[in-house]
């Protein structure tokens, strides 16, 4: 009888769980839950990916000293990857609504900046696995400092959409 | 309408709405859109066609039937994995390196639940069941949950990555949630409950039935091509930046 129960609550809430995000899906966003992307200096995060920062202080501090700076640096870059996960979030929702756009040229550009987005948000996920998994181990493992050159490379292409999309 | 004639109904009408969704799915020419789902519609309906062609014979045994239907299930059963996997891979249809790699990723995944979902299963059948011998329906019970798992994990995957869900894709996973998330119910009602009782096998009919209604409502809804949602002006990106320097030069 326990199994009964269980898998009935099982159930239950599973239906529930699709039952709201048929509601999620077609629920219209009102203008005050918009996401709002974070903002991300892009040349801190550059500063903490750079292998040659990484290198001056492997030399000028104590094997103790750098693993612990290394980590302190390494938790940092984790947030500033989650900021900019959230920001390629909005770069995604971007593209998405740009590929609508009547105007093929808006439409292919729209597509071309969802498909980088999309690209860079699953960077951001394996970046971040790479860096939970480096603070650990800091002395072996490094964060590269690509993503920021490629989020700058779309928002670029962002920038470049005509201003009744982007706005 | 009797017991008989209602299970007759729900055990025909869902492959005939099968049949008019594979129509429809190559009349809107989305078959190249989700191949392993067209795949499986296929694969269901001839099953159905052989299973019905068997059950007018007389020539043909009932544990020949028994044998074709847990094949047919059996092999279902994988479909659904593989149309899981891609409604996964269908916002990196565009990146196959991505997509691979993906696919990799999944296949542990999809491992992990199995596992999970069976530790969750013998904990719910703890002293109900006998340890030396697991009833079959008890690993189908252990694969349904697991596909639930990876269903919710197809809804967070969306979310992560800001993708609007197509229709076509929300019908799908709605679909085959209703299939795998109360079938573990019914298996438990029909096995260890109400083994004489019509009534589990005409609720899972009625929910197969309903979830084909499902796939077929929403191949037929078109996407919107309005924009509901207007993005944030991210061309401030620029403006955000060179405001942290002046900060930074503080």
């Amino acid at each position: 009888m326990t199994a009964i129960i269980v898998l009935t609550l099982l159930a239950l809430a599973f239906l529930l769980f699709l039952g709201l995000q048929i509601r999620r899906r077609y629920r219209a966003t009102p203008e005050g839950e918009r996401v709002v992307p974070p903002l991300v200096d892009i040349e801190a995060f550059r500063n903490l990916t750079d292998p040659r920062e990484e290198e001056f202080l492997r030399l000028s501090l104590s094997r103790r000293e750098f693993r612990r700076i290394q980590r302190l640096r390494l938790r940092a870059a984790t947030q500033y990857v989650a900021a900019l996960s959230q920001a390629i979030g909005c770069l995604v929702q971007l593209g998405q609504d740009a590929r609508l756009d009547p105007n093929p040229r808006v439409a292919a550009s729209g597509e071309e900046i969802l498909q980088r987005a999309l690209r860079l948000k699953v960077l951001c996920l394996v970046t971040q696995w790479k860096l939970n998994v480096a603070v650990f181990c800091p002395t072996l493992l490094s964060p590269s400092g690509g993503l920021a050159d490629r989020y700058l490379h779309v928002t670029a292409l962002a920038e470049s959409l005509p201003g009744r999309i982007a706005a | 309408m009797n017991s008989h004639s209602l299970a007759l109904y729900l055990w025909i009408a869902p492959h005939v709405l099968l049949f008019a969704l594979l129509i429809g799915l190559v009349g809107k020419r989305k078959v190249l859109r989700f191949p392993v789902f067209f795949s499986y519609v296929l694969f269901e309906t001839l099953q159905f066609c052989v299973l019905f062609v068997m059950v007018q014979m007389e020539a043909v045994s009932v544990s020949a039937y028994v044998n074709t239907d847990l094949v047919g299930r059996a092999i279902s059963t994988a479909f659904h994995f593989g149309v899981i996997q891609e409604l996964f891979e269908w916002p990196l249809a565009l990146y196959p390196g991505l997509r691979r790699s993906l696919s990799r990723v999944l296949n542990s995944a999809s491992l992990l639940l199995v596992l999970l979902a069976a530790a969750v299963i013998s904990l719910v059948y703890l002293n109900e069941l006998p340890k030396a011998n697991v009833p079959a329906y008890v690993i189908e019970q252990v694969l349904d949950v697991a596909q639930c798992g990876l269903l919710v994990a197809v809804f967070v995957w969306y979310s992560f990555l800001h993708v609007r869900m197509p229709n076509q894709v929300l019908g799908i996973s709605v679909g085959l949630g209703l299939i795998v998330g109360v079938e573990p119910l019914l298996y438990a009602l029909r096995y260890q409950i109400a083994s004489e009782s019509v009534t589990p096998n005409i609720i899972s009919a009625g929910i197969y039935h309903v979830a084909v209604l499902v796939w077929i409502l929403f191949t037929l809804i078109p996407d919107e091509r309005v924009v509901t949602h207007r993005a944030q002006p991210l061309p401030d990106v620029g403006a955000w930046n060179a405001e942290l320097g002046r900060f930074s030069q503080l």
